[in-house]
């Protein structure tokens, strides 16, 4: 089923500020190991922040939220970068506003 | 030399066959071997959670002997699962139990076992498990306390067949089975726990698994009982030999060899729809263990309430065979107060179903001891950690009070109710603290809601709205105009038609949805 999901994109760009990984589409159960992948190598160079621009998300599932949940775990602060409707609503209903830190 | 030709063909056909039907075999048994170790792994939470809800309570109460024997004993005699569960402190283990329900411990029995046992189980936060296998009565043990928190362990034994050999309850997994289950990772026959066979299993043709078990593990070994893939698959290369033979000779005549030849084909044609219609049944085989390990651990039915009605449903998801985490609850309390709760473990699979059996009976716990809603969730917080499991829960969990129309309502970072009164429907939004098991100590607060004459509550969780492709808050909007157009029908006739309107489309995610109405 997942040729149905509109595709998912995962890419990271170095910045002065450290490591910002760009993730668009749709993000659930079926796909989220790729993400996965992606931030545990991240993390394997121990950056100061990890960011993660979710602008172009359309829709993300409980398995997204979980794995950014785990990141923060990790002791690498967590930011995320201009989220997308979907994600700012989960987030917030969700309950999570404090520990995944939106900007802006 | 055409007649040899066929010969040949038809042989290298029925060889082709067979091995596909044997490859087909080991398939299958590799397959039911992994569903038997599904079922046996959710067995676990149903000793773990009434040990872990009883070392929680005795560390609450700082050992409190009547405490524990109150909650303990519908847990223990001959329709439950132990013979025998005591108190112990993990410091203190020379002194005896402090207190014991049923048959005394077999693990007091023998200077020294209870010391050495509770020393190793020290070290360790899952479930103890000690093998009490010598002797007639032969008894498994399990302990279960949280580290870092007060002394106390709470300890069970259950008893086994005496004779090793007993039929499991007969459950799809392991129908066309016979099987073999071992406590630890061999299989000596010291340490078999039960069989349904006579002969040692691994003799013969045969799966193993090795399913972690508490501090332990389960060694299953299956051995089909006949031909896993049915008597038509077993006949196929028969079936094969014999069409060949007629298609040989019809090969001698030349004449016939197209026709011969498309006949083969539809053969085999047939024998991809007889695989294919396998995988399906398999398919089909798996989601229903699934379903009836969900419905296992949600409540039978819902109580009869006065003031108000009551209705629920659970729609498993259309994709996937692994059981979901989503959980709802509705017990009436002794102060004429109701208690409720809906939940949702994230992720799937037989791990997320043992967090969510967890979650939920310890917050029954908590609430029928008097706490308020916002600390059975503070409470509920220190039991899992995303860190440790990889799994976080919402849960919204609230007090009723029919009579006075009224509704206590604390809110773990799950999808806000329903209140819906005849002309308006409103989502009770404030007050949303985190999920459970994502901070160390999260602050919830309850906000107290005033509910209108005949008014229906609706909770649910994300499946019933989440949508591919929307935001969430859509999918909200959504539920909120469905469920005003039918709130005219009864409970339960409104709650069937939301739901078969909102899924109509399928949903991946499982879905529940739990109502009370105000007959007043």
């Amino acid at each position: 089923m997942d040729d149905l999901n509109a595709p998912l994109s995962v890419s990271t760009t170095d910045t002065p500020a450290g490591p910002v990984i760009t993730v668009g589409g749709e993000l659930d159960a079926s796909n989220i190991d790729r993400l996965r992948s992606e931030v545990d190598s991240q993390l394997a160079s121990r950056p100061e922040t990890l960011k993660f621009d979710l602008s172009g998300i359309t829709f993300m599932d409980t398995s997204a939220i979980a794995l950014l949940i785990s990141t923060t775990k990790t002791g690498v602060p967590v930011r995320i970068l201009a989220p997308s409707v979907p994600v700012r609503t989960v987030i917030e209903m969700t309950g999570l506003a404090d520990v995944l830190v939106m900007e802006p | 030399m055409i007649f040899l030709t066929g010969l040949v063909v038809v042989g290298l056909l029925t060889w082709a066959s067979w091995r596909s039907f044997q490859d087909n075999e080991s398939r299958l048994l590799a397959s039911h071997a992994k569903e038997a170790a599904q079922v046996i792994n959710a067995a676990v939470p149903s000793v773990q959670t009434p040990l872990a809800a009883a070392a929680e309570l005795a560390d609450a109460t700082g050992g409190n002997r009547n405490d524990f024997t109150e909650f303990i004993q519908s847990f223990v005699g001959k329709q439950a699962p132990f013979v025998s569960a005591s108190l112990w402190r993990l410091d203190e283990p020379t002194a005896g139990p402090l207190a014991v329900v049923g048959a005394s411990p077999m693990l007091a029995d023998k200077p020294g076992r209870a010391e050495d046992f509770f020393s190793r189980v020290s070290r360790t936060s899952t479930l103890g498990v000690t093998d009490l296998l010598e002797g007639p009565s032969r008894r498994l043990g399990y302990e279960y306390h949280f580290a870092n928190r007060g002394p106390f362990a709470a300890y069970a034994e259950a008893a086994l067949p005496a004779d090793r050999r007993a039929t499991i309850a007969r459950n799809a997994a392991f129908s066309e089975l016979h099987y073999a289950i071992y406590l630890g990772n061999g299989t000596e026959a010291a340490n078999l726990l039960t069989t349904d066979s006579t002969q040692p299993l691994t003799k013969s043709t045969h799966s193993k698994v090795v399913v972690p078990f508490g501090d332990s593990a389960l060694t299953l070994v299956f051995s089909p009982r006949g031909t896993l893939g049915g008597a038509l698959a077993a006949d196929l290369p028969w079936i094969i030999a014999g069409a060949g033979v007629v298609f040989a000779a019809g090969a001698a005549l030349a004449a016939e060899t197209l026709q011969r030849r498309r006949r083969r084909a539809e053969d085999l044609a047939g024998a991809l729809d007889v695989a294919a219609a396998e995988a399906r049944a398999l398919y089909a085989e798996q989601r229903s263990i699934a379903l009836t390990l969900e419905q296992a651990l949600l409540p039978e039915s819902l109580p009869q309430l006065e003031g108000l009605e009551a209705g629920c449903r659970y729609e498993p998801g259309t994709m996937g065979v692994e059981i979901g985490g989503d959980w709802y609850d509705l017990v009436p309390l002794g102060d004429g107060s109701v208690f409720f709760a809906i939940g949702d473990v994230s992720g799937r699979g037989v791990r997320a179903a043992a967090v969510m059996a967890r979650l939920r009976f310890a917050m029954l716990a908590y609430a029928d001891q008097g706490d308020p809603p916002d600390e059975v969730l503070r409470k509920l917080s220190s039991l899992l950690h995303i860190e440790d499991s990889g799994h976080f829960a919402t849960a919204l969990c609230g007090l009723i009070r029919a009579d006075r129309h009224e509704v206590v309502v604390a809110n773990a970072g799950h999808l806000p109710f329903l209140v819906l009164d005849g002309s308006s429907s409103r989502f009770i939004v404030e007050d949303v603290g985190p999920p459970i098991g994502v901070t160390e100590h999260p602050v919830y607060r309850v906000a107290t809601i005033h509910v209108p004459p005949r008014a229906t509550l609706l909770g649910f969780t994300d499946g019933l709205i989440e949508r591919k492709g929307e935001s969430i808050d859509v999918g909200l909007g959504r539920l909120g105009v469905v469920a005003r157009s039918n709130q005219h029908l009864s409970l339960d006739a409104m709650i069937t038609s939301v739901v078969e309107e909102l899924t109509r489309e399928g949903t991946d995610d499982d879905a529940a949805i739990l109502g009370v109405r105000w007959t007043t």
